[in-house]
């Protein structure tokens, strides 16, 4: 008996010390310095490029600030709950402001208003929540304007004729069903071009990527062109199109990464990219979420180094300029 | 009445005629479905899965699960990936089917040694092997520079699919491992009575799954030329899926490769026709989960 009780002392011990050991790193971040201000940026996943080089923007951001910057998100695309319960967190830790890009705009209204109440500034970039209570928003470029850009693009390259697909990535993120909307607003434009349908989803998966283009391909012998509105798709498209030997007679236009392209622009697979430094925007709402927590707001027109003219408008959106890649600027870019 | 009773369907025979109706009627309204350029597709859209989908067989039919099989797929990517895109191809190759391997083992060893029932073992080996690929490749692309463009291009990922799911059903169908798979699957303490060894098949089965992780990791490599650590987070519920549709129980026991590759043609045709007849790609889940459910409900109306 008391062989036992001791072994199960322990091993509560032991699991006491384990835990401890584990929450240590955690505690001394869960209380932030009071004389340091501490920024958590809250992306929808990470471990991808993209958030990868947001992640940079945030760290070059502490270290020009001079406050902390973090930057987190759930491991897995689309995670819903995963992201929610990564902001429960940064709200018990009582940080000063938490910036985020969410999932999905309508699920994470409570917990924005759970932290405002509490006192903790809230902001969204790279995709917005724009029902809640959010104190801005920093878009790169419209998100609407960003999928106009695409069409206005691919319908200079398809000569204004022919049949379009649209594909997009995961079907509930609000800045991707924007860029989509972008795109068929824009294409009312041009009467010569159809839509082919129906719409692609490649759920942030290269494979969906692919093997969706192959069957518009298929659905759609005589299809000109396709505008992808996120990363996977300009490059899971190419080599649909590649494999298919359609290349030069379907025009690729999309938003997506430099690196991920390189070859198939070169290769004149893929037609350009619209796309913005997601480690500039990252940067820019770290400085912007910084100066509003010292009563600076953000204002319409001003001019910020190496980023451009931001536009500001009254329902709380900052938008920064966006940059066209074609083959000719495409080593300009390192991410 | 009697010989009606006797004679036993063959479990895999509703979603093979379920198969076959739907190619018939996407053949017959959509003339591009059976062309090489869409069967190329389609066989290339299936490979990742398909590959995963033989060694998680025989995982379920030992009465297990492996929810780590994406992320093995994933860390076995990034790991041989980094010696390919250095120009190593065959030490790549090698490290590759090597880190599934481990990652196996690593499974079979909790499940085993640990004693750890392998839902909740798998658990923990896809967030440790989900978060090492992601640290290992500090959220990068690998590119491999066209190295393994011989597995990814035309026909062979769809030949290789095909080769593993022959490989996959004489293992199971005609080896003394395969019958034991199914003997401790079936009943672990008769089996163990009659001297297996449910330890040591457990083992092979969890390093056998991983070894196709690796396999499919090269698969998806070659047809990619690049990869990231997010980029098969689909893959893992995509095989159970095949697996489950394929008439395989979920209890252990019962069930065969032959399945499995109907549940893998079953959800590959349904991405692939949903786009050919213009479908919104939104419904295309919904139709896989009512294959799931319909699967279900036939392998009870055949057990009565």
């Amino acid at each position: 008996m008391i062989k036992k009780l001791t072994t199960m002392c322990a091993v509560l011990l032991a699991l006491i010390v384990a835990l401890g050991g584990c929450g240590k790193p955690e505690e001394k971040s869960s209380k932030p310095g009071k004389d340091k201000r501490t920024i958590v940026f809250v992306f929808k996943l990470v471990g991808i490029p993209y958030s990868n080089a947001c992640r940079k923007g945030a760290e070059q951001a502490a270290k020009d600030l001079g406050v902390n910057v973090e930057f987190t998100g759930p491991a897995k695309g689309g995670d819903v709950s995963g992201q929610i319960r990564i902001i429960e967190n940064q709200i018990s830790r009582g940080v000063d402001a938490i910036v985020i890009s969410p999932n999905d705009p309508n699920s994470v209204k409570p917990v924005i208003e759970k932290a405002m109440a509490k006192g903790i500034k809230v902001f969204t970039w790279d995709s917005d929540a724009p029902d809640t209570q959010r104190i801005f928003y920093v878009a790169a470029a419209d998100d609407v304007g960003i999928g106009s850009d695409i069409m206005d693009q691919l319908a200079k390259d398809m000569g204004g004729k022919g049949k379009v697909g649209i594909m997009s990535g995961s079907q509930g993120a609000l800045n991707l069903n924007q860029h989509v909307d972008g795109v068929l607003e824009a294409l009312k434009k041009y009467p010569d071009i159809k839509l082919a349908k129906p719409l692609l989803y490649n759920n942030d998966q290269p494979q969906l990527a692919q093997s969706g283009m192959a069957g518009l391909l298929q659905a759609h012998p005589d299809l000109g062109g396709i505008a992808c509105v996120s990363s996977p798709g300009p490059p899971g498209a190419a080599r649909a199109v590649i494999a298919a030997g359609k290349t030069g007679k379907v025009k690729i236009w999309g938003l997506s990464l430099p690196s991920e392209n390189r070859q198939y622009l070169k290769d004149g697979v893929v037609n350009g990219l619209i796309l913005w430094d997601p480690g500039k925007l990252t940067y820019l709402t770290a400085k912007l979420v910084n100066d509003y927590l010292d009563d600076i707001q953000p204002v319409d027109g001003s001019v910020i180094e190496d980023i451009g003219k931001l536009s500001v408008s009254d329902d709380g959106v900052v938008i920064m300029p966006g940059v066209v890649i074609t083959k000719e600027n495409v080593d300009e870019f390192d991410f | 009445m009697e010989v009606i009773r006797k004679y036993k369907m063959p479990r895999e025979l509703p979603i093979l005629l379920f198969l076959i109706a739907m190619c018939a009627v996407l053949a017959t309204t959509k003339s591009t479905f059976l062309s090489s350029d869409n069967l190329r597709a389609m066989g290339t859209d299936a490979a990742g899965i398909g590959i995963l989908a033989v060694g998680m067989t025989a995982v379920i039919i030992t009465g297990g699960i492996d929810l780590s099989v994406a992320a093995m797929l994933a860390l076995s990517a990034l790991v041989g990936g980094g010696l390919i895109s250095g120009g190593q191809t065959a030490a790549g190759c090698g490290a590759t089917l090597a880190t599934g391997v481990a990652c196996g083992a690593f499974n079979g060893g909790l499940i085993t040694l640990g004693r750890m029932p392998p839902i909740i073992a798998t658990l923990g080996a896809l967030y440790i092997i989900q978060s090492t690929a992601t640290l290992y490749s500090g959220g990068q692309v690998v590119y491999i520079d066209n190295r393994l463009s011989l597995l990814g291009g035309g026909f062979v990922p769809l030949v290789v699919t095909l080769m593993v799911f022959v490989a996959g059903h004489v293992v199971m169908r005609f080896t003394r491992l395969g019958r034991h798979v199914y003997a401790i699957g079936g009943n672990e303490e008769s089996a163990r009575l009659a001297g297996i060894s449910p330890a040591r098949i457990k083992m092979a089965v969890y390093m056998g799954a991983g070894l196709l992780a690796g396999l499919a990791a090269l698969v998806t490599m070659g047809i990619n030329n690049t990869f990231q650590a997010n980029d098969v987070s689909d893959y893992m519920l995509g095989a159970i899926a095949a697996v489950v549709i394929g008439g395989t129980s979920i209890m252990g026991g019962e069930g065969s490769v032959p399945g499995t590759m109907i549940g893998v043609g079953i959800s590959t045709v349904l991405r692939n026709g949903a786009i050919l007849v213009g479908l919104d790609a939104r419904w295309t889940q919904a139709v896989i989960g009512a294959a799931i459910v319909i699967a279900a409900i036939a392998d009870r109306l055949r057990r009565r």
